[in-house]
């Protein structure tokens, strides 16, 4: 039990903080005997460190490079839904200039949009805030604020942050994969995510008549009247057009198809159907024939979603030849590459994509196996971990993968199982640190209330997350066709028969995920919490209102996190009874929310507010929190519910939450503790600019999708003004885009300000915001290796700011004064 | 798409900046009788109630939208009082030099309490109203369970299937599809049956059980099961409806804004709910051909829905203008019995229907006309895959002895006559 013996030399060591014996040595807690030691490399320093404060500003550095990216993928998606059908700005000149499928007029195609959406939800969500509240956050602040030197196992915290680096490089390399990104929404519902995704992609590949069950599944689309393309229909006869961008796709349906319809229509006007069919490498080819007889136009659409290696001009001049010869071609194509991919796996699309996902996952594979055997000391993490990696690693890297391609969606499979592991090692690592390792005087109920929720939050991560993974794990085996634990049928997308069982139950994927998911919606606001609760107490200079109520009223949150999970699921097939169970339980998680909102504005009553950036901040999230928790209630009743499921009322709702809540709380955070990260103090003036220009942006942009969602506009549609029902949203969705993009464009302030102040800022004293808590109070800015120069002995709670016990306003909690807890407790 | 919708949609394109104007006289004639977007279906609200809920011609939907505007009401106070509160603390405790020190208090467990009860008892009886509307809506507790208009919807990419239950009224075994076990394929090679099972699921897209030795009932034999993406739904008003709802291959949503009707359709599963349309929802009007019910028809159809309302006449009357489309094929035949070419007179104007118009329509022999309004869309909300976000569907409907008509004679559409291609790909 080393840990237990290391925990004891904390607490009893006071003259010396170090206790480790030196480097590279069996333990992983002691690096840090002296923070002045020659020894620390460049690259142990800064990258591979296991100093919890470098791993935290590792994670900080990654969250936000993670929100560029995900913030761009939202301003795409605003673009589309504003401004649809117009060119986009750079990405559609890029594309068009590299004639990429799909872009051939710079507007964007559905299946890029959906990939832009799908993306942005899980780059945000599982690279950004996680990492930011949790990695970033819960790394830096709960070492500091319990009086620790250090994690209790700094090298499983290095190892979280080493394992999330290369599953967000996968996540977000998959976009350069074959096919594009995974597309199927961030929460992967089977039997859709258990198909291969994109464009150019490969048709399942079965044991038998893979082709000749191929060819069989055209569709083709008889519709009158004109139809939405570009072009125009040729004189008499027919005009065989390719276009890829504004019309329906129909499934694999095939251009010999075409050719057979024309066969069998033409028949006896042989001479009537010729036209070029222009064919590029790895798109679908929607080829329009367009028959124009008297006044009588029809057209058919015929999608072929074949991959063809080569690319080529047909030339079609007579119906009968041309058919033959088109369909040997895409036969041979087809088959060559079937065969190719089905004897060299995936790495046949060999690519800079692949590449970065190959090293990624074998430096992912060694990494864990060198920690096995450098390390023993974390073996039971270690262990099957390693073992895990290098058989997953191995099969997908060494062998391919038999059944299908390795597309977009597997590596988002493979993608958050990796990042699984780093929550995991994180969870452990916090909730190890918190109860073993608080120094002297810190009792639970001492805790600040930061600490107490990243306490909280890693219970929930610790229950969940193994829930996520093995949903992951089948569905990524569903993905390959190996399994059918959610595919009732047995064939994917068409009418083809597979070699597969099927005899899978759909919905027990969405129980599974929404039972990590949905308490993960609270692993992102709960720190959140904490952290905002922190800054007000300090800005407010008062005691946070009902310490033990907050407390209580996150555990119970928490709690109630664990029954709530079919509250996503109301429409979706659940039985109508279930879900009333579940609109019970999740009426009831308002109560909790509801007591921690009245504690936060007891809090600021009666207080001497110092409106610092940090502190707008977190005003905002109190007031944006209450607008997001007051809209769940429409959701939590299953009949309201009824109307608003899946539209933007609920994207609205999400995005009052996550952004209104967490991104206002980590931005908080950020102007906060950046004086203790980088020893310099952020612009102010700046910081309250961003925070205005991102607050008003921020209700334009989400307040307008409330009235979207009342009037029934879904969500994940890529032109929801096809429907009529619909239509007269577009200047709202206009409006909310222009929004959207006013707040992209507010974070370059923060951008700014952050780098600006890390060179130019003035320097920050090691108490900058007279806060009592012992980061603050006890060490220096930014805090040495090993954190405190003399282990912090704590006498009362953590937010004794205006006591009248002592002449200034804040009453440290290593300061001893003779009463303060007594006074604390009757004071009021 | 109709030249009108293009029109439209190009108005609807106009910039933000340019319609302002127009949104603002919107305020200024918020209750005049004619909105000033006029473009927008029957199925929205005029005017400002276009940002609202869209209209409800469900039965058991006025109860939603109750729950929804009382659940409204509430938040919005709670929401009004917080804020306010907070903003007047930002005020009132702002930072004062003078102060020194704020109020040292660490709670109040009095008040505690208070915010702990009373929104406690305020949401649980907010989620046993919800649960008296739900219960009414999925399990129909509003009816009394007599014979109810069943039809099943199967989603699949990329279109709905609606399938009717015949004269009889009852289903046949649907998404029966063969495995190569089954008797027919079952002395053939494996690589034989795969193949002749492909042949024979592209023949029997729904997967009906078609060995009709095997049944000793034969309900799905009259079934109405066409397998043609173009057909709208066609149901009654005023009578209880319940909905079947399956999918082939991924989930798909049926989503009814205007009906409050919204569930996904699972592979594998089978979903039912539950509703009536209130009369108002008839998509369908008889007219005569006097002149002045028939002006006052298109006087209301302007009222009601703008430009876009359409008269379907009867095939087999010389001198009407032709529009084919299996759309108007299905409508039509579903209205009159009449056969399958039907014809339809766009109104687009109340020029077109002018006396000398009605004049020369008497001329040709026409008595009596049907109007139809703009069908009722159903929505899909979930992802389809490949990108594809219009799985549209659209609702007709009609009076009960319409209905009836249309199920008791069933005829097969062009779809069903077209050659199966694919198998003739296969054969050569």
């Amino acid at each position: 039990m080393s840990v237990t013996s290391h925990s004891n030399a904390v607490v009893s060591q006071t003259d010396t903080h170090g206790h480790g014996n030196g480097h590279g040595d069996g333990h992983g807690h002691g690096d840090g005997h002296s923070h002045a030691h020659p020894e620390i490399g460049f690259m142990k320093k800064y990258f591979f460190s296991i100093d919890h404060k470098m791993i935290g500003l590792q994670f900080l550095f990654v969250g936000l490079a993670f929100f560029v990216i995900g913030g761009l993928l939202a301003m795409l998606v605003r673009w589309q839904l504003g401004f649809g059908g117009h060119p986009v700005p750079i990405l559609g000149a890029y594309m068009k200039a590299k004639g990429v499928a799909g872009w051939a007029d710079g507007t964007m195609p559905p299946d890029f949009y959906t990939m832009a959406f799908s993306m942005h939800a899980s780059i945000m969500i599982f690279f950004v805030i996680i990492p930011l509240l949790v990695g970033t956050f819960g790394n830096y602040l709960i070492p500091l604020k319990i009086g620790a030197g250090d994690m209790a196992f700094p090298f499983l915290n290095g190892m979280a942050f080493w394992s999330a680096l290369p599953s967000g490089t996968i996540m977000v390399a998959s976009f350069f994969l074959q096919g594009g990104a995974a597309a199927a929404g961030w929460t992967v519902y089977p039997p859709l995510s258990a198909i291969q995704q994109g464009t150019g992609h490969v048709p399942y590949i079965t044991a038998t008549g893979a082709w000749d069950g191929f060819i069989q599944k055209l569709r083709v689309h008889e519709s009158g009247g004109e139809i939405a393309g570009k072009g125009d229909p040729t004189k008499a006869g027919v005009a065989v057009r390719t276009f890829t961008g504004d019309s329906e796709k129909i499934t694999a349906g095939a251009l010999i198809a075409a050719m057979e319809l024309i066969t069998e229509d033409g028949a006896s006007k042989p001479a009537k159907f010729f036209g070029n069919a222009k064919i590029d490498s790895s798109s679908p080819r929607q080829v329009v024939l367009k028959k124009v007889d008297g006044a009588n136009i029809t057209t058919v659409t015929v999608d072929v979603s074949t991959t063809s290696a080569s690319g080529g001009e047909i030339k079609i001049t007579s119906a009968g030849a041309a058919t033959e010869a088109v369909r040997n071609g895409a036969a041979n194509r087809l088959r060559d590459r079937t065969i190719k991919l089905a004897e060299k796996g995936w790495q046949s699309s060999w690519n800079a994509a692949s590449l970065v996902m190959n090293f990624g996952a074998l430096f992912m594979g060694f990494m864990f196996i060198a920690a096995y055997f450098i390390r023993l000391g974390s073996r039971a993490v270690n262990v099957p971990v390693s073992i895990i990696v290098c058989l997953v690693t191995a099969y997908y890297f060494l062998h391919g993968v038999q059944h299908a391609a390795f597309d977009g969606q597997s590596a988002w499979f493979l993608s958050i199982i990796i990042l699984g592991f780093s929550s995991i090692m994180g969870a452990v690592n916090y909730l190890t640190t918190i109860v073993k390792l608080r120094c002297p005087g810190m009792t639970m109920f001492r805790m600040p209330l930061s600490v107490w929720s990243l306490f909280i939050t890693s219970v929930l991560v610790l229950l969940a997350t193994p829930v996520l993974a093995s949903v992951l794990t089948m569905n990524l085996l569903d993905h390959h066709r190996l399994t059918s634990f959610f595919e009732p049928f047995n064939w994917l997308n068409s009418n083809q028969l597979q070699d597969v069982a099927g005899g899978g139950y759909a919905l027990l994927h969405q129980h599974l995920f929404w039972f990590y998911s949905h308490p993960a919606v609270y692993i992102m606001i709960l720190p959140a919490m904490g952290m905002v609760s922190d800054i007000l107490a300090v800005g407010a200079r008062k005691p946070i209102f009902g310490y033990r109520p907050m407390v209580y009223a996150m555990a119970g949150i928490a709690f109630l996190g664990f029954i709530v999970w079919a509250h996503h699921m109301f429409q979706s097939g659940l039985n109508p009874t279930l879900g009333t169970t579940f609109a019970i339980s999740t009426m009831f998680i308002a109560v909790p929310s509801a007591i921690k909102t009245f504690n936060w504005l007891g809090t600021l009553w009666g207080g001497n507010i110092r409106f610092t950036a940090a502190m707008w901040n977190a005003i905002a999230f109190v007031s944006m929190f209450v607008i997001g928790g007051l809209s769940g209630i429409f959701m939590a009743s299953t009949a309201v519910d009824v109307h608003i499921h899946d539209t933007y009322f609920i994207v609205a709702h999400i995005h009052y939450v996550l952004f209104g809540g967490t991104m206002f709380g980590v931005f908080g955070s950020l102007y906060f503790w950046y004086p203790k990260m980088f020893g310099r103090m952020m612009n102010e003036t700046l910081g309250k600019i961003h925070f205005w220009l991102s607050f008003i942006t921020f209700n334009c942009t989400f307040f307008a999708m409330h009235i979207l969602g009342i009037g029934g506009m879904p969500r994940r549609v890529y032109d929801p003004h096809v429907y009529e029902t619909f239509r007269h949203f577009l200047p709202m969705n206009q409006f909310i885009s222009i929004s959207a993009f006013g707040l992209g464009i507010a974070q370059i302030l923060l951008v700014i300000n952050f780098i600006g102040s890390w060179i130019w800022g003035p320097k920050a004293g090691n108490n900058p915001w007279n806060a009592t808590t012992l980061e603050w109070t006890e060490t220096t800015s930014p805090p040495p290796h090993g954190n405190f120069t003399k282990i912090p002995v704590v006498y009362h709670g953590p937010y004794e700011y205006s006591s009248p016990l002592v002449e200034e306003d804040w009453l440290a909690q290593t300061r001893f004064v003779e009463g303060a807890e007594e006074f604390a407790h009757v004071g009021h | 798409m109709t030249r009108s919708t293009m029109k439209k949609m190009k108005t609807m394109t106009k910039p933000l900046v340019r319609r302002l104007p127009l949104l603002a006289t919107s305020i200024a004639a918020t209750l005049a009788a004619v909105p000033a977007i006029a473009d927008t279906a029957h199925t929205v609200r005029p005017g400002w109630g276009e940002w609202w809920l869209p209209y409800n011609y469900s039965k058991h939907g006025v109860a939603i939208d109750g729950m929804f505007d009382f659940i409204f009401w509430l938040t919005m106070i709670v929401l009004v009082i917080v804020q306010v509160v907070l903003v007047i603390f930002l005020f009132k405790y702002k930072f004062d030099p003078d102060k020194k020190k704020g109020v040292f208090i660490h709670g109040n467990t009095r008040l505690e309490m208070v915010w702990t009860l009373i929104p406690a008892v305020i949401l649980a009886g907010m989620a046993l109203a919800s649960k008296n509307i739900w219960d009414r809506y999925r399990y129909a507790e509003d009816y009394d369970h007599s014979p109810q208009t069943e039809v099943l919807v199967i989603g699949e990419q990329f279109q709905w299937n609606f399938v009717y239950p015949g004269a009889d009224n009852k289903f046949g075994q649907y998404m029966a599809y063969p495995q190569p076990s089954d008797p027919p394929y079952r002395k053939l090679k494996y690589e034989e049956a795969m193949k002749k099972i492909n042949a024979d699921i592209i023949d029997n897209p729904l997967g009906q059980n078609q060995n009709w030795e095997d049944l000793e009932a034969k309900p799905g034999k009259d079934d109405d099961y066409d397998h043609n993406p173009g057909r709208p739904l066609i149901l009654p008003v005023n009578k209880p409806i319940a909905v079947r709802l399956s999918a082939k291959d991924v989930i798909h949503d049926f989503f009814l804004p205007n009906f409050r009707v919204k569930l996904d359709a699972l592979p594998g599963m089978l979903g039912r709910i539950n509703f009536t349309a209130i009369p108002e929802a008839q998509s369908t009007e008889d007219l005569s051909l006097d002149e002045p019910k028939m002006m006052a028809a298109a006087l209301k159809a302007e009222k009601k829905e703008g430009n876009a309302y359409k008269i379907w006449i009867d095939s087999d009357t010389p001198g009407a203008i032709m529009l084919k489309s299996a759309e108007v094929s299905q409508v039509n035949y579903a209205l009159n019995g009449r056969g399958k070419d039907g014809s339809v007179l766009q109104v687009k104007s109340r020029e077109d229907l002018s006396p000398d118009r009605i004049a020369a329509l008497k001329a040709a022999g026409i008595t009596r006309v049907t109007a139809v309004t703009k069908p009722y869309e159903l929505v899909c909300e979930e992802l389809c895959g490949q990108g594809h976000y219009k799985m549209q569907g659209r609702i007709y409907f009609v009076s009960p002895a319409q209905y009836e008509a249309f199920i008791q004679k069933k005829e097969p559409s062009d779809a069903a006559k077209q050659p199966r291609l694919a198998t003739a790909i296969q054969d050569k």
